[in-house]
């Protein structure tokens, strides 16, 4: 997995750009990683539960998690599309990276079959300093864009 | 219908639990990476100069034959240890019980020879977990500025300022 910062950094781009609801697909962006809780549980009671993890880590189990996150709020549907998108960065993202353990199974429970790129390491921080990069130039480009659409306004 | 959002809730949160369940009862067995070993190792005369990747325990190290015997990390952790050619990967920096990522390709009976190798630094581990902390303030600001939790009804609201 990259890290979260870099999960997190890529929603808020992809928020920004497409102009959904940001701290919904942020969040969206994280839910896969919900299945590291098996890290702590196995530092609690020694054994090892990150095959009961694993669904979360699939399209599958993250939607279903998504769909439980979206009941908390008044409209369903439209809490609902921006945690999708942004669980779809998520795989996106880690479907470049390269686990010599084996991929990740996008289509279980239907099948088992493991899927990956092999382009990047999971302990390789240039995923990160570049969507930091990314983060920052949208930041400003979004403040230009502001301001100028502000002036815009004042002229007319 | 009066409790459509709990029953919703319900049936998914069970769905969720039983794909968990499903998972831990049967990965072992459906797992293609974890299949893959259990052929290899079985038949290794059958599988002859095919491609085989896992992490590893280094056992011991031989400089003059530039070769390392490892322990195979994978599930089910009962491998017998291998013997792996490196080549042209410089292994004295190597030391005995580090951990290793390896492709390699398989020759014979517990013999590969290593197409790549990465050694698994714990400071680089460390800093995934202290890059996905800082993720946490940022995310939990986003957040919170924009959703109240309304205690009466268990929703999220926009805060008045975002609306």
């Amino acid at each position: 997995m990259p890290d979260w910062l870099t999960h997190s950094l890529v929603g808020w781009i992809t928020g920004k750009t497409t102009k959904q609801e940001i701290s919904l697909l942020v969040i969206g962006s994280l839910i896969p990683d919900i299945s590291k809780l098996y890290i702590l549980f196995d530092l609690a009671s020694e054994t090892m539960t990150d095959d009961f993890f694993l669904p979360i880590h699939t399209p599958f189990g993250a939607i279903i998690i998504a769909c439980i996150i979206a009941l908390f709020f008044q409209d369903i549907k439209k809490a609902f599309i921006p945690l999708t998108i942004g669980i779809t960065t998520h795989f996106i993202l880690d479907f470049f990276l390269l686990n010599v353990s084996g991929g990740m199974p996008l289509l279980y429970p239907f099948s088992w079959q493991e899927w990956q790129l092999g382009f990047i390491r999971s302990d390789d921080y240039t995923m990160t300093i570049l969507a930091l990069l990314a983060a920052i130039l949208v930041y400003i480009s979004y403040r230009i864009y502001q301001k100028r659409k502000i002036k815009e306004e004042n002229n007319i | 219908m009066k409790h459509k959002r709990i029953i919703l809730g319900l049936f998914t949160l069970l769905l969720l639990i039983t794909s968990m369940v499903y998972a831990y009862q049967n990965s072992e067995n459906n797992d293609p990476q974890i299949k893959k070993y259990k052929q290899i190792f079985e038949n290794p005369e059958t599988y002859n100069n095919t491609k085989i990747s896992f992490k590893a325990e280094i056992l011991a190290i031989d400089q003059i034959n530039q070769t390392i015997r490892v322990f195979i990390q994978e599930k089910p952790y009962t491998y017998p240890s291998v013997e792996i050619n490196t080549g042209n990967f410089t292994i004295q920096n190597l030391q005995k019980g580090d951990l290793v990522d390896i492709i390699s390709i398989l020759h014979g009976k517990n013999r590969m020879t290593a197409t790549n190798l990465w050694i698994n630094e714990p400071w680089k581990d460390n800093l995934i977990y202290l890059r996905s902390l800082s993720a946490i303030p940022f995310v939990l600001y986003l957040f919170l500025r924009t959703w109240g939790l309304n205690k009466t009804t268990w929703r999220f609201e926009r805060r008045k300022k975002n609306a």
